[in-house]
């Protein structure tokens, strides 16, 4: 697996210590049922500069690269973040990219108003929007949403006190939610068009992608591990389950996938900004979600009943897991969106 | 390889894609078997002479020196102008393992022997009962004057009937790892007998080597005497690393999106996402050779990730090639490579021939083990 550089594993620790601090999978525990935003979690993240942790330093980010981006959403994963970070810091790589918004950008960065990005088909009559997005996770804790129509190559920026929008959501199996923006006459102006959009709507939608590549890569080193501890454990038959070569050859299958689909995300964020940066996005998080799904499965076999329980956190990110990729359409429409 | 390119390796790039477009012969181009060494050797000396041969190996040594992201450029354009095979036991395997433990005889006598072409080297390792459990291995020596007398039985030999010299474990005392010999024999010695073995796949890539009263001179031990064990796993992670490179990956896929532009547009839809997923695997084993390689060469912690890669490699081989057995559907079976024009479709052959992947090398198995126990941690296996 990559070797962290002394920056990287500095980003690494300081995001652990923060998730310890706050709650990680209690905190998901004492809130799962409500599927409501956390706005107080929610504000301490924003608080250590994360939402804007790609936005440069002079444009009021933390200026990390996007290695170090990585880094540090796997770690959020590992303690079983479900906020919709990675969206709002993929929106962010369009809200610095056009003056017109530097306010909301200001706002974004500080937490005082949540951006989400997402694709739809909008049609405009006479400066009135109508239309619908594909599914939004974290559409409940959305203030704005960055709204892009690929077809027509627009870009709209649409917030939840307009008149005529409804964000109804469901909830998630992961304590967080899930819905199409549905926009009916909205008076909203579109904030631009043409070639740009099509290269922001790309941007974003890479960065999102690679970002939750990342948090998948996340819990699926995270159950490895917790597997792995517990094989070391518990014994049956008088042997540690560690010992017995049935159960040694399956977890290093479980090893072999997520290290390479950590080496995969990696070499994958040295393509952006490249030809191939879409392609190397969706590879990441195809390979990603599959690694995760197997290690989440496994993770769940190697405890046996225990793993079958709720009391035990694995199934929890199982969830998780599940509702990163669900939230793309799963792996196959990944797969296919690169296929066409 | 997903990565943006700098200027020079764009320009690298270039150059040995349109060296190989020159210089492959046409009757080699994208055959299904490794040609023999009247075909395979002159496109060994061709590289040689162009300095691409031994890209991983020291200038000092006679190789280029490449870096990580230059050898990956050679293995995909090698793959996708469907350059034949050539043998690799003398430069990956004892070429590197002299340059860091041969003494300066042995290294004059032999490297740049390796590097143009002039010897064929084999491994003598495998034995009828020492396989994956190579220690246990009874091939015997005694020390007769300043000559190491060898007679025994060494079995799955990779073009051990075309080989000049075979690079050998032998018994020269005690048990297990404890009193192994490694020792280089010049084929042409006497008392070696060779037979060939017909594979699955109908070629005869491997033999038995049977010795009675073979003599070697002792200066052609590497090492000391009785220190072999360690000697031949001194490089074992830089060994495994070739299988794990994305050589074969590459020519996999070369081969399934062959199979897939014979089919009509609408059939060819219909593998699109396969053909996708297979993209991405071949990306994925490329990354993660990538990222151990120049891990290796930083010299930081890569001890037994070797495993990882020899298994995510030659699984993925096995896969894709499983993919391109179901597109060639009603063909698949063919004895014959498919003619399309005058192009020569594999259909099977590489399939076949890739089952050894995941047994030799030491077997996915026991890379397995090696992960739980050394990687993992995982207690109260054998390690």
């Amino acid at each position: 697996m990559p070797v962290w550089s002394e920056q990287e594993r500095m980003i690494a620790d300081s995001a652990a210590d923060f998730f310890k601090a706050h709650g990680s999978t209690d905190r998901i525990r004492r809130r799962r049922d409500l599927h409501e935003h956390d706005r107080e979690t929610w504000q301490s993240i924003a608080d250590q500069g994360w939402i804007g942790m790609l936005i440069s330093e002079s444009e009021g980010g933390l200026g990390l690269d996007l290695r170090e981006a990585l880094v540090l959403m796997q770690q959020t994963s590992r303690f079983l973040t479900i906020e919709p970070l990675a969206g709002a810091i993929a929106a962010g790589q369009a809200l610095v990219a056009l003056p017109s918004l530097r306010k909301v950008k200001a706002e974004a960065i500080s937490g005082t108003c949540l951006v989400l990005p997402a694709w739809g088909t909008i049609a405009q009559d006479g400066g009135k929007l109508s239309g619908h997005s594909q599914p939004l996770p974290g559409l409940r804790a959305a203030d704005s949403v960055l709204l892009f129509d690929d077809k027509s190559q627009g870009m709209f920026l649409v917030n939840r006190s307009m008149k005529g929008i409804v964000m109804d959501a469901a909830p998630t199996i992961d304590g967080g939610n899930i819905g199409r923006l549905v926009l009916r006459d909205v008076q909203a102006e579109q904030i631009a068009t043409g070639a740009s959009v099509r290269n922001l709507s790309r941007t974003v939608k890479d960065t999102r992608l690679i970002l939750e590549a990342a948090e998948l890569v996340g819990i699926g080193g995270e159950v490895l591990g917790r597997a792995r501890a517990y094989l070391e454990t518990r014994k049956q038959f008088g042997v540690a389950l560690a010992s017995l070569q049935a159960v040694q050859q399956r977890i290093a299958s479980v090893h072999v996938q997520v290290a390479a689909a950590e080496a995969l995300l990696f070499e994958a964020a040295r393509a952006f900004e490249g030809s191939k940066q879409s392609f190397a996005a969706r590879a990441a998080f195809y390979r990603a979600g599959q690694a995760a799904h197997f290690a989440c499965r496994e993770a769940i076999q190697f405890h046996g009943a225990v793993g079958f329980t709720d009391e035990l956190d694995v199934g929890l990110y199982l969830k998780r897991c599940l509702a990163i990729t669900a939230a793309q359409g799963g792996l196959e429409a990944v797969r296919s969106g690169i296929a066409n | 390889m997903l990565r943006i390119e700098s200027p020079n390796e764009r320009a690298f790039r270039s150059e040995v894609r349109s060296w190989l477009d020159r210089n492959i012969p046409d009757h080699l181009r994208h055959l299904t078997f490794r040609p023999q060494p009247a075909d395979a050797m002159p496109w060994y000396k061709a590289l040689s002479r162009r300095g691409w041969i031994a890209p991983h190996w020291p200038v000092s040594a006679g190789g280029m020196g490449a870096t990580p992201v230059e050898q990956a450029i050679l293995m995909e354009e090698l793959a996708q102008a469907g350059a034949p095979d050539i043998p690799t036991q003398g430069l990956n395997h004892i070429g590197p393992l002299l340059i860091k433990a041969g003494t300066p005889e042995q290294k004059a006598m032999h490297l740049s022997r390796i590097v143009n072409g002039d010897a064929i080297w084999c491994q003598g390792y495998s034995e009828p009962n020492a396989g994956s459990d190579l220690a246990s291995l009874v091939t015997r020596a005694r020390i007769e004057d300043d000559h190491l007398v060898i007679n025994g039985h060494k079995i799955w030999t990779t073009w051990g009937h075309h080989a000049h010299w075979m690079f050998a474990l032998v018994r020269t005392s005690g048990k297990r790892r404890d009193g192994i010999t490694f020792v280089l024999i010049d084929m042409a010695t006497s008392g070696i007998t060779r037979r060939p073995i017909v594979t699955i796949a109908g070629d005869d890539e491997f033999c038995e080597v049977f010795f009675d009263e073979v003599r070697v001179p002792l200066s052609n031990v590497v090492g000391e005497i009785g220190q072999g064990w360690k000697v031949a796993t001194s490089l074992l992670d830089d060994e495994r690393m070739h299988l794990g490179t994305p050589l074969s990956v590459n020519r996999a896929l070369v081969r399934l999106k062959r199979l897939v532009a014979r089919l009509s547009k609408q059939e060819q839809a219909r593998w699109m996402a396969r053909v996708t997923e297979a993209e991405i695997a071949v990306e994925t084993v490329t990354a993660a050779w990538l990222d151990v390689s120049e891990r290796f060469e930083a010299g930081v912690g890569v001890e037994n990730e070797s495993s990882y890669l020899k298994i995510l490699a030659t699984e993925t081989v096995q896969s894709i090639l499983d993919m391109a057995l179901e597109v060639a559907g009603s063909d698949a079976a063919r004895c014959e490579p498919v003619l399309e024009g005058n192009k020569r479709i594999d259909v099977n052959e590489m399939f076949l021939q890739s089952r050894r992947l995941t047994i030799y090398g030491g077997s996915n198995e026991i890379q397995r083990s090696i992960l739980a126990t050394r990687v993992l941690g995982m207690g109260g296996g054998r390690g």
